[in-house]
């Protein structure tokens, strides 16, 4: 599903003391099945942003088409939308409300007017996504660990088969081992159901994981665009956007300004070590050459 | 000299009835904090480490061993009040902790409760908002804060007790990395200007790097008790119980292990970095 945001603005409060501009003028495309990673520090506007994607607010000026469809025009089908575009908040454990895991997922479809069968199904499926076992169909939610129910807090939200996945700060709060499952498993749902994924988080680290493209928001409007490794690139100034760069990619800065020749998109442990083995073997055939 | 926290032999478990077999959430803890450290404690969730941390101010009392809080026995029901005195806590959920409607009213509310003259609270209540950096939003609402805002509400409120030990737990989990730093800052200025005692309970490894020392739990044990460069060596080990090193650790490591003459105890960038440039 295609995501086309033309000169969006948005202003919370407006002509209260209060008014701020969360949006200015955002432009954006993303494309059918493609994993966007959206990072921006609190306040860079990127929760208001995605809270547009489904039709939880309206733009103040511009416009959002999905699929071809205005959806800021009157009669525009938000229900139908919603279904369409799944937004998982952060925290979504704090969701959950229903006595069993089961009544819980299968909230949204019995919602949709679904048969019984198909909720079943659905439901199943859901839990299979984020690897929950059927044990926990008649355990209370309440009863879980917390990456637990945050599991079942986004199986909710795949059992309705959205075609859009929103996930904000899905791994906030987690432990590493946590975070490490979580991430996988989106990762892994975007490959099976080749949805379009978009993951919001102020984790540098864990987007670079992820997400074939990374948007940066700062101050309402998008800052950077690109392949993480054109945006790791530009280390100095995500610092100045009060965004954590991850230790490598400070690491390579480091080196670069020390005269080091090393390609400055590096950003994960993995490629660091394949290069810097390169650049110290040649170092190290050099210093043969010379002793010779 | 007293030890500010030490544990023998403690056993905690929780009472769950009906079931016969008993699951040690604690398991024989021996640990001891000295006056004026700084103790980064790790583990995995549910390894107990909470668990632990409410040990130290007497919210939960051992089911075998004992606690001593600068020499105090926490279940002896007279030193509760000098126990908690003693010992501040601060925990991950800024909101959950505050409660009145303006910043300076809710640091004074456990002064206030601890019976201390007017001016005396006046007095702690200004010094403690000055050490978080709060001071110029003391009229504030707290609600209307920053996330790392209200954790430094939160920990002002601790320190206008005057304990000798903060214990955190897991103050940064839910902030982002500005909020982080503002709250690492703070905790770092408490032990070095204050002097006071700190145990921090945190995921995040680059926080346990600034510690003096780092404990390593799991499964309701203690495993490891050693300085964070000793510690984060064993790269192996700490992603075994589903822990993180540090990037740089991991990359000297696996450096090292390709047969790269490194150090594989770096723990910072600058570290690293310097490493490398021996070699490049």
């Amino acid at each position: 599903m295609a995501i086309e945001i033309s000169n969006l603005q948005y202003i919370y409060m407006e002509g209260s003391p209060f008014e701020k501009e969360a949006l200015k003028n955002v432009t954006l495309t993303i494309g059918d099945g493609e994993f966007v990673g959206i990072i921006g520090h609190t306040g860079s506007g990127k929760s208001t942003l995605i809270q547009h994607l489904n039709g939880l607010l309206m733009p103040t000026s511009g416009s959002i088409r999905i699929n071809g469809e205005d959806i800021t025009q009157k009669g525009a089908d938000l229900k139908a939308l919603r279904q369409k575009v799944g937004l998982v908040f952060q925290y979504p454990e704090h969701q959950l409300f229903e006595e069993t895991v089961y009544k819980d997922i299968a909230y949204g479809p019995k919602n949709m007017g679904l048969s019984q069968e198909e909720i079943d199904e659905r439901v199943r499926e859901a839990m299979n996504y984020v690897g929950l076992s059927e044990k926990y169909l008649n355990r209370s939610p309440f009863e879980l660990s917390g990456g637990q129910k945050r599991r079942v807090a986004i199986a909710g939200v795949l059992a309705m088969r959205p075609d859009v996945l929103i996930l904000d700060e899905p791994a906030a709060g987690l432990d590493p081992a946590g975070r490490e499952e979580i991430l996988t498993q989106i990762r892994a749902l975007y490959l099976s159901r080749k949805m379009t994924v978009i993951f919001v988080s102020h984790s540098m680290e864990d987007v670079a994981r992820v997400a074939g493209r990374i948007i940066v928001m700062n101050q309402g409007s998008v800052a950077l665009d690109g392949t993480p490794a054109q945006v790791f690139s530009q280390a100095d100034s995500l610092r100045s956007m009060g965004l954590d760069v991850p230790q490598i990619t400070q690491l390579i800065a480091l080196l670069r300004r020390r005269g080091v020749a090393i390609d400055s998109g590096i950003y994960t442990i993995e490629r660091a070590k394949a290069t810097l083995l390169m650049l110290l073997g040649t170092k190290q055939e050099n210093e043969e050459g010379k002793s010779c | 000299m007293n030890s500010m926290i030490k544990t023998e032999h403690l056993q905690f478990a929780y009472h769950t009835e009906g079931e016969e077999a008993i699951k040690f959430v604690l398991d024989d803890i021996d640990i001891t904090v000295s006056p004026g450290e700084f103790v980064a404690v790790l583990g995995h969730n549910g390894c107990g480490k909470s668990t632990l941390a409410k040990q130290f101010n007497g919210l939960l009392l051992p089911t075998g061993g004992t606690v001593y809080i600068d020499a105090m026995d926490t279940k002896q029901e007279e030193n509760y009040w000098d126990i908690r005195k003693a010992v501040g806590m601060v925990f991950q959920n800024p909101d959950n902790q505050i409660v009145a409607t303006v910043v300076e009213e809710d640091v004074a509310f456990a002064p206030e409760n601890l019976g201390i003259p007017s001016q005396e609270i006046k007095k702690r209540v200004d010094e403690s908002l000055k050490t978080v950096g709060m001071y110029e939003l003391r009229h504030h609402a707290p609600h209307l804060l920053s996330g790392g805002q209200k954790q430094r509400v939160a920990i002002a409120g601790a320190i206008a007790m005057n304990p000798k030990c903060i214990v955190f737990d897991e103050p940064t989990a839910m902030l982002d990395p500005k909020g982080r730093k503002e709250v690492i800052e703070t905790i770092l200025k408490l032990k070095n200007e204050k002097k006071m005692t700190v145990v921090l309970i945190t995921h995040y490894m680059d926080e346990a790097v600034q510690a003096d020392r780092v404990i390593v739990m799991d499964r309701g044990k203690v495993l490891r008790d050693d300085t964070p460069r000793n510690i984060f060596q064993e790269v192996r080990f700490l992603k075994g119980l589903g822990l993180d090193v540090p990037q740089v650790t991991e990359l000297c490591y696996l450096l090292s292990k390709a047969g790269i003459p490194l150090r594989h105890d770096v723990l910072t960038v600058e570290e690293c970095a310097e490493e490398l440039m021996k070699l490049l």
